[in-house]
């Protein structure tokens, strides 16, 4: 059986664990996250919405034409904080696209209500899809661990003083596409980068809890996890600078933009941080010169 | 070591008539009160330069208005809040940030607009100090300014839904609005509830009693998110520009109307929730927040209702109404009702606005007269 997905969200740790686990209760699905083509018409998603999230759409109404079922989750809360309201609407959207460009109506769309904290909910939800997609129940196949993975750990000893830290949505982070390819330039200069999500969520959570004020609390996930990069790569474990990798038009990183600005004016040597506003428009010259500018900063810094 | 030394003089945003609803409520319980100036372009300005190009223009425009006040002497920043998961909820976070950043010494009162017991507990640690400030008059008067402050919003609205109903038909449209601010200036000024009562009741008389044309109006339904629909100064006046042109604008909430929906106190607007919701199903089936849902099922209840079309208002970046403008290209299409999307923002001009709205209009105007399907 082919299952798609769209490629962008499996940069969400629980989606890839959704996938891995469904990949294990049933083998024999066959993955594919990457359409053949695009839809080959203009979709429904507002011109104003973020790269990221027109990409997710685009990505899964084309994948309709490959697939026997195709997995739009509807992304609610993960880690028990809320995910952009965008996420809420995507199944939706998608179906709309589908029943206006006619496009293959066999094609299976499940879409699920994702609200993980926990293991066991993924265990369930899990569960649940796979009953959805076969009409049995799963077999059991034991309890699997979720505990934080390889790069985690290899975070604790290593030295950031000469690294430069990447932070922002995790879609964003990885995919060359909606970053306009910052790492690999950051690369090719023979810099070092670290990213925000090899370092646990709850440990960013907590200290991005030192700035909770009652119903004040950051709830988005995004957002702790942002506020918590940024501190953790300015005050516990300082990196040589800071790069704040932004989708043009999101509603959380506009705010949080503000928010870390007015922290770091109030932090005493904080690494330099530059935030690069990434859009489809956006050209890789532009973004090489600003990394440059960047680069010359912090090289600055450290000469001083 | 500065010390910062504060009288309290409370202020609140200027946003549509709401300021009258605040400054009643401080007038009465005798608190002193600094009322921001007017929106202007300037108060854009102040937002714009302050933030950066993906924050809302009503964080914007709310952030310019406390500027101008803490400018002016006020000192104590009294703000309706919300929840998630939209991002209107945190913009006293955001902007508590801005106006440190720019040096300003301010005390913050956040009045919970959804009740959970974390906005109560900040709003009692906020309101901490500030009740020490307070006399006993001013807490013996407070109920009576919460019910005169509510009576003014109420004759507000009222004279509103009534302008926009006679500005359409009206000989000269610009009477009614000189009208509407005249009434709205006697509403402001009534001291009790029988001049309250006498200063509407004529407000209401003098812009029904207008001269009035032959012709029968388009009529329009206006959604999107809530500031963007309340204040003529976010939304580029499309409400009034719209009555010009001879529509009349049915608004599809007031302050109070979000009042009554965040107090979830209000039976009558719980089920009207949920009915909203519900007619917002076979597109959204998940409510995406803030007034996303509603924006669906208000155009959907504006189809049933007869209306010519609907007028969708939000700012640039709004994260749950860019959802609602893509799912209402569908309802567009599958119930034949014209849809304007009027996306804000700070580098808008009025003249695309007017050129947006007369095409929406003569759209609306060919289709009644049946020359387009």
């Amino acid at each position: 059986m082919k299952v798609g997905m769209a490629g962008e969200l499996l940069f969400f740790e629980w989606m890839s664990e959704l996938k891995g686990r469904l990949s294990q209760l049933a083998p024999e699905i066959e993955w594919i996250h990457a359409p053949s083509a695009g839809a080959g018409q203009q979709l429904l998603i507002d011109a104003d919405s973020c790269y990221p999230f027109k990409q997710m759409v685009r990505s899964s109404v084309s994948l309709l034409s490959d697939v026997d079922v195709l997995l739009a989750p509807r992304i609610i809360a993960m880690d028990g904080f809320l995910v952009c309201p965008n996420f809420r609407a995507l199944p939706d959207i998608v179906l709309m696209n589908r029943a206006r460009l006619g496009l293959n109506k066999e094609t299976h769309v499940f879409t699920p209500v994702v609200d993980i904290d926990q293991g066991h909910q993924l265990e369930k939800l899990a569960a649940g899809i796979y009953r959805d997609m076969f009409g049995k129940d799963p077999m059991s196949c034991g309890e699997k661990n979720f505990s934080a993975d390889g790069q985690s750990m290899a975070m604790k000893d290593r030295d950031l003083s000469k690294s430069i830290a990447l932070i922002g949505h995790p879609y964003v982070l990885e995919d060359s596409c909606l970053n306009n390819g910052v790492p690999d330039i950051l690369r090719l200069n023979g810099i070092d980068i670290v990213y925000a999500q090899w370092i646990d969520f709850n440990e960013l959570s907590n200290l991005a809890a030192s700035f909770d004020y009652y119903a004040k609390r950051l709830y988005w996930r995004s957002a702790r996890e942002l506020l918590g990069a940024f501190i953790y790569f300015s005050r516990i474990r300082p990196a040589a600078g800071i790069i704040h990798l932004a989708p043009f038009n999101c509603g959380i990183d506009a705010l949080m933009r503000v928010e870390l600005t007015g922290l770091r004016k109030r932090m005493a040597d904080a690494p330099p941080y530059m935030v690069v506003v990434c859009d489809e428009h956006t050209q890789r010259d532009h973004v090489v010169t600003r990394l440059e500018a960047f680069l010359d900063i912090v090289n600055g810094v450290k000469i001083k | 070591m500065s010390v910062n030394i504060f009288i309290m003089k409370v202020t609140f945003p200027h946003l549509g008539s709401m300021y009258i609803f605040c400054k009643a409520m401080a007038e009465t319980a005798g608190i002193p009160y600094v009322l921001p100036r007017p929106t202007s372009n300037h108060t854009r300005e102040i937002g714009e330069y302050s933030t950066n190009e993906s924050v809302c223009l009503p964080l914007k425009i709310i952030l310019g208005n406390f500027v101008d006040a803490l400018d002016q002497g006020a000192d104590t920043i009294v703000m309706v809040g919300s929840g998630p998961p939209c991002r209107l909820g945190l913009y006293d976070r955001i902007i508590k940030v801005v106006l440190t950043d720019m040096g300003y010494s301010f005390r913050w009162l956040t009045i919970p607009g959804i009740f959970n017991w974390q906005a109560l507990l900040q709003n009692r640690e906020e309101a901490k100090v500030l009740r020490r400030e307070l006399t006993a008059g001013n807490y013996f008067r407070f109920p009576w300014a919460m019910v005169m402050g509510w009576k003014k919003m109420i004759w507000c609205e009222h004279l509103e839904r009534t302008a926009a109903q006679i500005r359409a038909i009206a000989k000269n449209p610009a009477e009614v609005d000189r009208l509407l601010s005249q009434g709205l200036v006697a509403i402001d000024k009534a001291q009790g509830v029988r001049s309250l009562s006498v200063a509407g009741n004529e407000a209401i008389a003098s812009i029904e009693g207008v001269q009035k044309t032959e012709r029968t109006p388009l009529k329009v339904m206006m959604v999107g998110e809530v500031y963007t629909v309340m204040e003529p100064s976010i939304n580029m006046d499309v409400e009034r520009r719209l009555g010009r042109l001879g529509v009349v604008v049915h608004r599809s909430s007031y302050f109070s109307t979000h009042i009554r929906r965040g107090s979830r106190l209000d039976r009558r607007m719980l089920k009207d929730r949920q009915r909203l919701m519900d007619m917002a199903r076979p597109y959204l089936n998940y409510d995406v927040g803030a007034e996303c849902n509603f924006s669906v099922a208000e155009t959907v209840l504006g189809h049933r209702q007869g209306y010519d079309g609907v007028v969708h208002v939000y700012p640039f970046s709004c994260m749950p109404e860019t959802n609602a403008a893509t799912v209402l290209c569908s309802v567009s299409k599958d119930l034949n009702i014209p849809v304007l999307p009027v996306v804000i923002d700070r580098q808008d001009m009025g003249l695309r606005i007017d050129t947006q709205l007369e095409a929406f209009v003569d759209i609306m105007t060919w289709r009644r007269q049946g020359r387009i399907l």
